[in-house]
């Protein structure tokens, strides 16, 4: 908001002393609703010399202000007989490369899996938003939602700093989620990590009762609540798997941070990965396709089998 | 609009002015297109009552600067009006944004920045732009990774950035680990990807009539050719069923729209419209069982036939 400070009226030499005093009640709306006599009281204190205003001279004034653009509410008793500003048009606009370009760049770091950057990302534009026209941020809304699937975690940053807090603790909780298939359901699970990945925000974490490490993601969760603190904390049990790969796959392979190279040749290379979550693995042998073989643990190993086997019956194929 | 309400003509004129400016800069003879075609002005204003005006701005406190050579003998106003509160996280995290956008190493991506910061920078007090420079001397260093991770590119980044801008098909030669010999492929280029510590470009093959993404890692050599580019943008779409509670908690990607939904059987058909096939196959895998890919066929067939020969390793051990 701009201000001059207290200014002599003797001194608005070669201005329009209507245009600055409308300006001045403005800028006043911009920080409090107003009434008459507050208006008046401000632009006497703010323009030295300045005549008390009447009625329907701020009326004028209201009125030049909505032709402009701005929405001012009448006084009426709900609002303590006051002149209340609810918008205006000097709001930043972003043209459609602005618009475009935040987009953009949204995408392109969706896949950093920093959940930390993305939720300050999703704040700081959030915060833009609230200062753009209504049509505007309706049209980045509209184009955000055709190009990128991020889930949106900026509303949930309470939620999100307490289960870090608990991450970073290892609490055993009780959480209410709803499902994919829109269940409620209950369970305690042990937490350990906070991931950002495909676009949503998910917290891992080991149920002691399926003896399973469990992905969920946080804007399903519904409620938390901490389990006793004199209760065992219930830990997974981490698997070691090993597997090989070949063809183009071994040639372009690179290890990620859980894994490690144990036997590389010409043709193929052997990987070790220590895990918590064999429904991982199990996604990116899949991703592999052929050029994937499990070698142990022997229990893991038949359940790849068997799920390539229900894959190839699912195309009315027989093994 | 509603004509017959009262206002002030005079303080009309100067908030409109204001309301220009700070949109964007105009000269006298701009701002009198503007006001003859209002329908509460309707005619040319002198010169002299133009700066009457602009006077009244600058004594409201609105910094305008002059019109000179440098800046087409516009008015421009230099700060907003209204000034937008951000969180020092969210300065800061206007700076980081700026490291990670020079890291991609796209020009256009650069000046599309510059353009973004520039405009809101004139929304932003006097402390919101000193806080933003500390973090800029703060992160000096600090965000390395950023450009670390595409700096191997940047050369080819750079150069295919400009292929698209000139809009001319290019000869493309690489040569993946498994491929014996290079190979040239002709693409009309189209966009720059980036997948983790990955680069692809895009790309239209004239030839067998498809979108192509190649990795960056394995092109050897990019030359641009005499031929305008038909800017034919045709992506033959990957169909394919998705059941269970994959089907259920499914979020559609980019380019991918459903086809039909079926509730009682729980399952939803979509298609998805890509320039790598390959790349949606290894996602589509990783659905397991609760997906079944229907279209193209010879895709269809290629699922197949990967499932089948992965059984196979087992079958041998």
């Amino acid at each position: 908001m701009h201000s001059t400070g207290q200014i002599n009226i003797k001194d608005l030499d070669n201005i329009s002393v209507t245009a600055y005093r409308i300006i001045s009640i403005f800028n006043m709306l911009l920080e409090n609703p107003c009434s008459d006599k507050d208006i008046n009281e401000n632009l006497q204190n703010d323009i030295v010399g300045s005549k008390s205003l009447s009625q329907d001279t701020i009326c004028i004034y209201m009125n030049t202000l909505r032709i402009l653009g701005c929405i001012i509410s009448r006084p009426s008793r709900t609002n303590n007989y006051k002149y209340v500003l609810k918008s205006h048009p000097f709001k930043i606009e972003l043209s459609d490369d602005e618009m475009d370009f935040l987009i953009e760049i949204k995408k392109i770091l969706s896949v950093s899996e920093d959940w930390k950057l993305m939720l300050n990302i999703d704040n700081l534009i959030n915060n833009i938003l609230n200062n753009l026209p209504p049509e505007h941020k309706k049209k980045f809304l509209q184009r955000q939602k055709s190009v990128l699937r991020n889930v949106e975690i900026s509303n949930q940053i309470q939620l999100i700093n307490l289960l870090e807090q608990y991450c970073a603790k290892k609490r055993t909780l009780f959480i209410s989620y709803y499902s994919s298939d829109e269940n409620e359901k209950s369970f305690e699970i042990t937490v350990d990590k906070l991931s950002y990945e495909n676009g949503a925000l998910y917290l891992w974490g080991y149920n002691q009762l399926i003896e399973e490490v469990q992905c969920l993601r946080v804007d399903r969760i519904r409620e938390v609540k901490i389990v006793s603190l004199r209760s065992k904390k219930a830990l997974p049990t981490v698997v070691t798997i090993r597997y090989k790969l070949t063809g183009l796959s071994a040639k372009i392979y690179s290890a990620s941070e859980d894994e490690r190279i144990i036997e590389k040749n010409e043709d193929d290379v052997i990987i070790e990965v220590k895990t918590k979550s064999k429904f991982k693995i199990m996604q990116r042998v899949l991703a592999y396709g052929a050029d994937c073989t499990v070698l142990n643990p022997l229990s893991f190993r038949n359940d790849v089998l068997n799920k390539l086997k229900l894959m190839l019956s699912s195309y009315n194929i027989q093994d | 609009m509603n004509k017959n309400l009262k206002i002030s003509s005079t303080a009309y004129r100067v908030l409109l002015l204001l309301k220009l400016l700070n949109e964007r800069s105009y000269n006298i003879d701009e701002l009198n297109r503007i006001f003859l075609s209002d329908p509460f002005i309707l005619k040319t204003l002198s010169k002299e009552v133009i700066l009457k005006y602009l006077s009244t701005l600058r004594s409201s406190g609105y910094k305008i600067s002059k019109p000179t050579a440098l800046n087409e003998y516009r008015y421009h106003l230099v700060e907003a009006p209204i000034a937008i509160n951000l969180s020092d996280n969210e300065l800061e995290t206007i700076v980081i944004l700026e490291n990670y956008v020079s890291g991609l190493y796209q020009t256009r991506l650069v000046e599309l920045y510059g353009n973004f910061l520039k405009n809101i920078s004139r929304y932003l007090s006097k402390d919101s732009i000193s806080t933003m420079d500390k973090f800029r001397k703060t992160h000096q260093g600090l965000d390395e990774s950023f450009q670390d991770n595409y700096a191997q590119y940047q050369d080819l980044i750079k150069q295919f950035e400009i292929f698209c801008k000139e809009d001319q098909r290019i000869i493309v030669k690489y040569q993946y680990p498994c491929d014996e010999e290079e190979k040239d492929i002709v693409l009309e280029p189209k966009l720059i990807k980036y997948n983790q510590n990955e680069v692809f470009i895009s790309g239209y093959n004239p030839i067998i009539g498809e979108r192509q993404l190649i990795n960056l890692s394995y092109v050897i050599e990019i030359k641009q050719l005499p031929i305008k580019s038909k800017h034919n943008n045709t992506l033959s779409p990957v169909i394919f069923i998705l059941k269970g509670r994959v089907a259920k908690g499914y979020r559609l990607y980019e380019d991918e729209r459903i086809l039909e939904s079926d509730a009682e059987s729980g399952t939803i058909r979509i298609a998805a419209y890509v320039d790598d096939k390959n790349m949606l196959l290894k996602r589509l895998l990783k659905y397991g069982d609760y997906c079944e890919v229907l279209y193209p066929k010879s895709l269809r067939e290629n699922v197949i036939a990967l499932i089948g020969n992965a059984l196979n390793n087992y079958a041998t051990l």
